[in-house]
């Protein structure tokens, strides 16, 4: 496994995407255990990934859209059947969230939104067995209640989605989840980015027993549902 | 306000067809202009680009939020998706200089956020401000998946001096950007 020494100097290659062979693995062995490289690569990667973003846009042929979507949909993937489940019920309600706090959702043609909405909820629960949703709305602290939404959704599996619509600050937050009898558990974090951010979770206990959910940001900044 | 690129991938690891159709019309003419700028033909540029959202939606259920925004996800899989017809044809449709060029060109407005429209701006601006060794290093590197080796043994040059080009040329331009970050 390389060292700092030799590993530094290759990142910028790395971060392209342009280092081939036993050289990359050397190198992602070498930043997997260590931080100062690990944030090196991820600052070079962040301008990497711009330089992409220069290309200039270009309208495809007419039919492109109708043409992907068919390959899309008619392509393999089956991961496990537990995930599925779980993906499944995470889409459908990011789509209802969608359509609920956008008049005009991308997602939705003009025409049978909510009778499609309906059905999909529908879905969501029968196709988990599930009991409820439930919503808690994210407050800033200085009392702000609309940094976006909490859904907590009992069915099997039960999950939990943090829906970020108007945060302070971006970062990676910390999500952590109280119960009524005390106890808390880190669900992992939420990655914001221009304030909005959207994560699903596990939830290993009955909706009823979460008491709140609080999303700490690298800065401090926190926000509160309960 | 419209769905995020979050929401819109969390609806394709569902499979839901709806998500998928807003996310290919939120992001066709930037995956198809990057395909175009890469392979250079626009029949070829259609299948890329097709194939780049073939596997966004594969690859879907396994986007991390952690490790960067959905745009940039998307597009390095559409780059990776015409670096494999690159390889397959041994073609670079354009040389190094013509595609700093193209890169650096001031695009038309567009509909893009005005913060991300003055990013890329100022990405252009630190690219044009390089040794143009440097930045024809980098976008060979960046948009053909070349290593330094091959871009050694496409200019005859030592191998030595491609690794600097490229590592001066990306710590530069990381540097002007944090530099105006600050």
């Amino acid at each position: 496994m390389g060292d700092c020494t030799t590993v530094r100097p290759v990142l910028p290659e790395l971060a392209l995407g342009a280092l081939g062979g036993d050289e990359r693995a050397d190198a992602l062995r070498h930043v997997a255990s260590c931080g100062a490289c690990a944030r090196e690569l991820e600052r070079l990667a962040d301008v990497a990934d711009g330089l992409l973003a220069l290309a200039a846009p270009a309208e495809p042929p007419a039919g492109f859209e109708s043409v992907v979507l068919a390959r899309m949909t008619g392509a393999p993937r089956r991961p496990p059947r537990r995930r599925r489940v779980l993906a499944l019920a995470a889409g459908a309600v990011a789509v209802a969230l969608a359509g609920a706090t956008a008049g005009a959702a991308v997602v939705h043609r003009a025409g049978g939104d909510d009778r499609l909405l309906a059905d999909q909820y529908r879905r969501v629960l029968a196709t988990a067995d599930g009991q409820h949703l439930r919503a808690l709305a994210l407050t800033t602290a200085a009392g702000d209640p609309s940094a976006g939404t909490v859904f907590l959704y009992q069915g099997r599996p039960s999950w939990m989605l943090v829906a970020i619509a108007d945060a302070p600050v971006d970062g990676a937050y910390r999500t952590v989840v109280t119960y009524a009898g005390g106890a808390s558990r880190d669900a992992g974090f939420c990655q914001v980015t221009d304030g909005t951010g959207t994560t699903a979770y596990p939830l290993r206990a009955p909706v009823a027993e979460v008491a709140a959910v609080t999303l700490t940001a690298p800065d401090g900044t926190t926000l509160h549902a309960s | 306000m419209v769905a995020t690129d979050e929401a819109l991938l969390a609806g394709m690891a569902a499979g839901d067809p709806l998500a998928a159709a807003a996310f290919v019309r939120r992001y066709q003419a930037r995956v198809f202009g990057l395909a175009l700028t890469i392979v250079g033909v626009r029949a070829t540029a259609e299948d890329v680009a097709q194939e780049a959202f073939t596997r966004a939606w594969r690859y879907a259920p396994g986007y991390d939020p952690r490790r960067g925004a959905v745009s940039a996800w998307l597009l390095t899989i559409a780059r990776n998706a015409a670096v494999d017809v690159l390889r397959t044809t041994r073609d670079q449709p354009y040389d190094p200089a013509t595609l700093v060029d193209l890169v650096t060109a001031r695009p038309p407005a567009g509909e893009a956020p005005a913060d991300a429209v003055a990013d890329r701006e100022r990405l252009r601006t630190a690219l044009r401000s390089l040794p143009a060794e440097q930045a024809q290093a980098v976008l060979l590197a960046a948009y053909y998946g070349l290593t330094a080796r091959e871009i050694a043994e496409r200019d005859g040059l030592p191998l030595g001096t491609v690794k600097t080009r490229i590592r001066l040329g990306l710590g530069r331009l990381r540097d002007l950007m944090e530099v105006r970050d600050g």
